[in-house]
């Protein structure tokens, strides 16, 4: 195998591309010359095939950069032909970029100026993606060989010649103009002059598709880095002036709209005449002008945002909305300021009360006062329904505002959770600015309950009490209302007033979602001792007749005296002599009761209660409904014969009943006319204890049925009552508050003073809302008494001794 | 794969007891399909343990773009092979996050099908985003068929672009309304017997001489535009897919059957993924022989011509008989200097002219790219190259099945890459690496090194220096040689500064393989390890206990070689 040496013959290289010299410069002369003719449009002549190999030859033997140099200096000679040729006539006169000159010449020259730099341009990259065409073996090559220095691509060079020959002509300043020309016509577009959009968003397509660099990175673009910042500074301070401009001569409304029609049309502006790019700067730019700087005296207009929620102007309010939210998204000016709004409004509410238009002017009567007569009785009571009216007012104005808030809210903001909380706020803040707000919110409940109800279809009382029950969330003392309702309510239960337990009980179920059962339990109790009461009278009843049957029917109400208020259990009132056929009745129910619940104490409250009797005048029977003490007194006549006469202190030591409601019993059978059953001498509207009284016997009335009240006592609370509320309330709340403060220290043992207070408020925050200092009386008496103490060496943090 | 995920779990819940597994039928079921599932992947990735799928392997690691690129050229490694780690190279090269070498493997046809253990296996591995998509796109239905880019081209003139090429509108009624195709009256030509009919008829309705351009066709009612669409798709290489409609179903058949290509049906109706992808080769390999016999009737139509200066002359009318749109034009090598240069013109299609070149041709402003007008004769358009050479690159463009002999393979590289045809130019590489030692080079060796240089076809230099080197004794003496060291060291010179030249590198690498092979392969008795140089010498001396002193003989060859080589670089200044 030693033969299988070298084998085979040599062969010479063969003429061909691979070996033939290539010479540079005779190769580029035709090159050269066929570049220049695509330069001059007459590419339609050319062979792409004969072009495309000549570049190829060049590149393959690696004259691909001598190539790529010449064809840069190609173009840089063409385009500063260009310069001068076709960029130089266009540069634009003063008429143009100046002052001077009718917008219709600047429109025009503009425009023209326009259309022939894109022209240009537009020839420019045609010739560049021919030339990139021709020369597109170049990067094939330099794929391999030629990473390391990376020279942009022949299209990327043409377009950073055409920036520096043409735009950046140091000898015309075309880009100058440029920026001029288009700002100029967006300058009289934002004036109300129609310009043509097309020539500009050419030549700002132009700007964009060229770059800083040949590295064409996407922040270097010419429009960012040379237009755009000029754009803006001049759009700033041409809405600057806009605004002060808006600010003189438009109201409120109009300036909204105003600068709402600015946003979109700058927005279509980015959209169809500039670049999208700036959509966010521009708008960035309006809003600050024209919102930011300007809103809140824009609102403080007198067409502003005060008229507006007066007028509930919806679509207006909702521009404000919209437009403000774009600047601020907590939205704090309009906040704010509708907030202001409403609050003035409420305490205009408040105010107008204390002012009542409204004739008879209430005037606080001081019912315990013996020598009240009768006139100022029936006074009172007007006074008294007059108060009631003008707690519906009240509560009804509010609710009004409410109603006229919650639609501005839910139409033109958006049912903005942070106008939401604001609103809330400012509700709190007037309702409670009313110190009587907890009693009227009560009396409107109470009237509705009573008889406003009549008639009204199930949904119509929900919708009545939902309002209540919202107003009612406003308050902060809630301890106040619950004092209120509780007397309204005993008054409902008690004189059988309440139209539909239904509907009691469902304010009650209400009332428990928004504040717990703590806060109801003992309104529910109320229910309980009525229920209670009717099922055992009638098994009283039922008992009493399968034995000895008594002379009258007798009716009990038992009360728990916990649930009840004080005040309508009336516990300070005595107890009178009964007429024998009526004390029968009541002992027997008294051992009835005692007998089923041993170890209660029964106190019987006849100033609460009240009585039918049977009675003939002149032959005609009637039926009259009394108090228990009218039927006390009326009984004591059928002992007396006819026509004589007992005196006051004759029925006093006969019945025993306290001056005060006696005098009030025989003013109402005495003295007002329609139902003087007894007639007193001397005849005067005053009870004196040296008066005596008749049966009058010439009473008539065209009724078989009717009744006699007493004169009630006040719905609204007189003077003395107020203090005794608000002592009492005092009391009530000091014990709450000392509770809440053991509670918590019994479960934490240590604790320091802020976080005491913090979690004490928060636990009563239901109820009411306790300061600051009874809170810390209310802890020092704890210490004093020994449940608490100070923790020694820290002054503020107290301990639990258990 | 997603059948067996909601069967599984339950399985484990229920089966508390130990299973034996023929109890449950489940789960026999279950195991009889994993395990065809795994015969399915062993047929697929096969485990490989050869050396040249090792280097594979290694060269997928480091990235060696070059040597990937020699070994699924040269050494038929199979690339979907795996290794004893399981790993597949596209794997590998995916992990180890090199793009190009990805790029390569999946053109070449390396798997990677989604729903399958291997494919996910290797999506989930990519190293980054820029690999992972690379990966999607070339998922199962492209990335197997090494004919996929000629499909893919042929269904990208449905899509128009880059080149708008169509010549035909076809009508065609479906449920009342009439629809209209932009489509190609030479692919409808090529593709099916009824449209070659048709349009021959339409051409020329009165026999010949009565030409004319058909631009419109409308089919028949009983040819239903919605079922003719897949119909379309199909012929085009689209993905055909199975229509809702009963009706368009109906219709389909009747035209599968019209069109006489029911294989359409079948591959219309085959539920079977695998089965779907089989049928889909089969209908890329019929497609491809239609173009190929297509491409044979457009060679009928070429016009010799024996002056290249007659050739402005002829007049390809647009009514041709093969719907050409364009006329390229080659021209022969003189056979004298000076004499006559004979030319071919080729009436062809621009659609299928598939490359960056002809794409800016065809589109661009310059003559090539204007519009014809009514009457006007097709574009003439010369190409620098000759015949022979310009009927490999269409028949390369038309159907991709060519044979390039040897004799031009160096031509026609040189053509692909003026053309800017990248797979054309590895076929020529190829068929010119492949040339066996005893085969005579129809040309000089030094034009297929530079011509390596300057196509940046690193196989080309390689094999030049073996080919030196084999004999290097013979070359020693052509003046030629030192010329193309000179060369060699100008162009590393002009690339950084080191002392090393190339060309001088390779002839010595494959000296030493030359002599290590040659002693191998005398001497039946040598069982030493190969791979070590040093190793060998000292065998060597062992071993050169030798009869008449051949081996001495060989390895002083070797040296006077060596040492000669050293002369030559001395006499040309350089250090190496």
């Amino acid at each position: 195998m030693a033969s299988r040496g070298p084998r085979g013959k040599i062969r010479p290289p063969r003429r061909g591309l691979v070996t033939d010299q290539v010479d540079f410069d005779e190769v580029w002369a035709v090159l050269a010359q066929s570049l220049g003719e695509i330069h001059h449009k007459n590419a339609s002549a050319l062979s792409f095939e004969a072009l495309y190999r000549n570049a190829y030859k060049l590149v393959l033997k690696k004259y691909g950069d001598r190539l790529y140099n010449q064809v840069g200096q190609l173009v840089t000679e063409h385009l500063q032909y260009v310069a001068v040729r076709d960029v130089k006539p266009l540069v634009p006169s003063a008429v143009v970029t100046g002052t001077v000159g009718s917008a219709i010449e600047k429109r025009n020259g503009g425009s023209k100026f326009l259309e022939q730099l894109k022209a240009v341009w537009e020839d420019h990259q045609l010739c560049m993606s021919m030339i990139t065409d021709v020369l597109m073996y170049m990067p094939h090559q330099n794929r391999v060989y030629c990473t390391d220095h990376k020279l942009p691509t022949t299209y990327a060079t043409g377009m950073g010649l055409f920036r520096e020959h043409i735009l950046r002509n140091s000898q015309y300043k075309i880009g100058t103009a440029l920026n001029k020309v288009i700002l100029d016509q967006i300058q009289m577009e934002r004036e109300g002059d129609i310009i043509s959009h097309g020539p500009i968003k050419s030549c700002v397509h132009m700007l964009e598709s060229l770059y800083e660099t040949e590295e064409e990175n996407d922040n270097e673009k010419v429009y960012l880095t040379s237009f755009e910042n000029e754009f803006i500074d001049t759009s700033t301070e041409f809405y600057r002036a806009e605004a002060q401009k808006l600010l003189q001569e438009c109201d409120a409304a109009t300036y909204l709209r105003r600068v709402d029609k600015r946003l979109r049309e700058e927005r279509d502006r980015c959209a169809d005449t500039i670049s999208s790019l700036t959509a966010p700067r521009i708008q960035a730019v309006v809003e600050k002008e024209l919102i930011t700087n300007t809103i809140k005296e824009v609102m403080s207009m007198d067409s502003g945002i005060r008229s507006m929620l007066d007028h509930e102007k919806i679509v207006d309010l909702s521009l404000l909305y919209r437009l403000i939210s774009r600047v601020d998204k907590h939205k704090n000016v309009l906040k704010d300021m509708a907030c202001d709004r409403l609050i003035e409004l409420g305490r205009n509410i408040n105010s107008s009360l204390k002012t009542p238009p409204a004739p008879p002017p209430p005037q606080p009567q001081d019912i315990s006062n013996p020598s009240t007569s009768g006139a100022a009785a029936v006074k009172e009571e007007k006074a008294a329904s007059s108060a009631t009216l003008m707690a519906i007012k009240w509560v009804n104005d509010v609710l009004a505002l409410k109603d006229k808030y919650d639609r501005i809210w839910e139409q033109a903001w958006e049912k903005d959770k942070g106008i939401e909380t604001a609103i809330t706020r400012a509700f709190t803040k007037f309702i409670n600015d009313l110190q009587e707000g907890p009693e009227y919110i009560s009396l409107f409940i109470d009237h509705n309950l009573q008889r406003g109800i009549k008639g009204r279809t199930e949904s119509e009382v929900d919708d009545v009490l939902d309002k209540a029950v919202i107003l009612f969330k406003y308050l902060t003392d809630k301890d106040l209302f619950e004092r209120h309702y509780k007397n309204h309510l005993s008054k409902r239960l008690l004189h059988n007033k309440s139209l539909s337990h239904d509907a009691e009980k469902q304010m009650i179920s209400k009332l428990k979602v928004e504040v717990g059962v703590a806060f109801t339990s003992k309104l529910e109790g109320m229910f309980k001792d009525m229920h209670l009461s009717e099922e055992m009278t009638s098994e009283f009843r039922r008992k009493q007749q399968e034995g000895e049957a008594l002379k009258i029917d007798l009716s009990v109400n038992v009360l728990t005296s916990t649930f009840w208020p004080a005040k309508a259990v009336g516990i300070d009132s005595k107890p009178c002599s009964y007429p024998p056929i009526v004390e029968e009745a009541r002992e027997a129910f008294t051992a009835y009761y005692l007998q089923r619940h041993s170890g209660r104490k029964l106190i019987w409250k006849p100033n609460m209660g009240t009585a039918d009797i049977k009675v003939a005048f002149k032959g005609r029977k009637h039926e009259i409904n009394v108090s228990t003490f009218a039927m006390v007194i009326l009984l004591a006549f059928n002992n007396v014969a006819p026509g004589e006469s007992l005196s006051f202190t004759d029925l006093k030591s006969i019945t025993m009943i306290p001056d005060e409601d006696l005098i009030r019993n025989l003013q109402s059978l005495a003295v007002a006319k329609s139902t003087r059953l007894l007639t007193k001498k001397p005849m005067s509207k005053d009870v004196k204890p040296t008066d005596v009284f008749s049966i009058n016997e010439s009473f008539s009335n065209p009724k078989i049925r009717f009744r006699i009240g007493v004169v009630a006592l006040n719905r609204v609370e007189n003077d003395k009552e107020k203090k005794e509320t608000s002592d009492s309330v005092a009391k009530d709340r000091d014990q709450q508050i000392e509770a809440a403060v053991v509670r918590i220290m019994k479960q934490r043992k240590t604790l320091s003073h802020q976080q005491l207070v913090i979690e004490v408020i928060e636990q009563l925050k239901h109820r009411f809302a306790p300061d600051m200092g009874s809170i810390k009386r209310r802890i020092d008496s704890l210490i004093d008494r020994e449940y608490l103490d100070r923790v020694e060496g820290s002054r503020e943090t107290y301990q639990y001794l258990a | 794969m997603s059948d067996d995920n909601e069967q599984y779990p339950p399985q484990q819940h229920e089966d508390d007891i130990p299973n034996t597994g023929t109890a449950n039928p489940l789960k026999t079921q279950l195991i009889s399909h994993l395990l065809e599932e795994r015969q399915d992947v062993q047929n697929r990735n096969p485990f490989d343990e050869s050396e040249q799928f090792q280097r594979l392997c290694e060269a997928c690691r480091r990235g060696d773009t070059e040597a990937v690129q020699f070994l699924i050229s040269f050494e038929k490694v199979n690339i979907n092979a795996v290794d004893r780690f399981d790993y597949p190279p596209l794997t590998l090269a995916s992990l180890c996050g090199h793009y190009d070498v990805v790029k390569l493997l999946l053109e070449n046809g390396a798997i990677c099908e989604r729903d399958t253990f291997q494919g996910e296996r290797c999506l989930y591995n990519a190293l980054n985003p820029r690999i992972r998509n690379l990966l999607l796109q070339y998922d199962y239905s492209k990335s197997s068929d090494p004919l996929q880019p000629w499909a893919s081209g042929l269904s990208s003139l449905l899509a128009r672009a880059p080149l708008d090429s169509t010549d035909v509108t076809i009508l065609a009624y479906s449920s009342g309304s009439l629809h209209s195709f932009r489509l190609h009256k030479f692919l409808l030509s090529a593709r099916s017997s009824w449209f070659r009919n048709k349009l021959n008829k339409a051409r020329s309705p009165e026999g010949p001489g009565s030409e004319k351009v058909v631009k419109n066709v409308r089919l028949p009612n009983s040819m239903d535009a919605r079922a003719f669409e897949i119909v379309v798709k199909y012929l085009y290489l689209a993905d055909v897919k199975e229509s809702n409609d009963d009706q368009v179903m109906v219709n389909l058949e009747h035209l599968s059957r019209k069109f006489e290509i029911e294989e359409l049906w079948d591959e219309v109706m085959v539920e079977d993924r695998k089965k779907r992808k089989q049928k889909r080769t089969e209908a890329v390999g019929k497609a491809q022989d239609d173009m190929a016999r297509w491409w044979e009737r457009v060679l009928g139509e070429r016009i010799q011509v024996p002056d290249v200066n007659k050739a402005k002359e002829v007049r390809v009318e647009q009514s041709n008989a093969v719907f050409a749109d364009v006329v390229l034009m080659a021209e022969e090598d003189p056979e004298e200097e000076g004499g006559n240069r004979a030319a071919v013109l080729y009436p062809v299609h621009k659609g299928l002219l598939r490359s960056e070149y002809f794409a800016a041709m065809f589109n661009g402003m310059f003559r090539e790219g204007q519009r014809l007008e009514e009457g006007e004769p097709l574009k003439i358009i010369p190409m620098d190259m000759t015949p022979a050479v310009l009927e490999l690159v269409l028949s390369f463009l038309y159907s991709e099945k060519v044979d390039i002999p040897l004799e031009h393979a160096l031509d026609c590289l040189m053509a692909a890459e003026e053309l800017l045809l990248d797979r054309l130019k590895q076929k020529c590489s190829h068929v010119i690496s492949s040339a066996g030692n005893n085969d005579d080079l129809p040309y000089s060796i030094y034009d297929v090194i530079r011509t390596g240089w300057l196509t940046r076809v690193r196989r080309l230099e390689e094999f030049g220096a073996k080919y030196i080197a084999d004999r290097l004794e013979l070359y020693l003496n052509d003046p030629e040689l030192p010329e193309l060291v000179a060369e060699s060291a100008d162009r590393i010179k002009a690339r950084q500064e080191t002392d090393t030249i190339e060309v001088v590198d390779d002839i010595r690498y494959y000296l030493g393989l030359r002599f290590k092979q040659r002693i191998g392969e005398e001497d039946p008795l040598f069982e030493g390890s190969l791979e070590d140089e040093e190793e060998e010498e000292e065998e060597d001396k062992d071993a050169v206990d030798d009869k008449d002193g051949w081996f001495e003989k060989q390895e002083k060859l070797q040296g006077e070689l060596l040492d000669r080589i050293d002369e030559l670089l001395e006499n040309l200044k350089l250090d190496a």
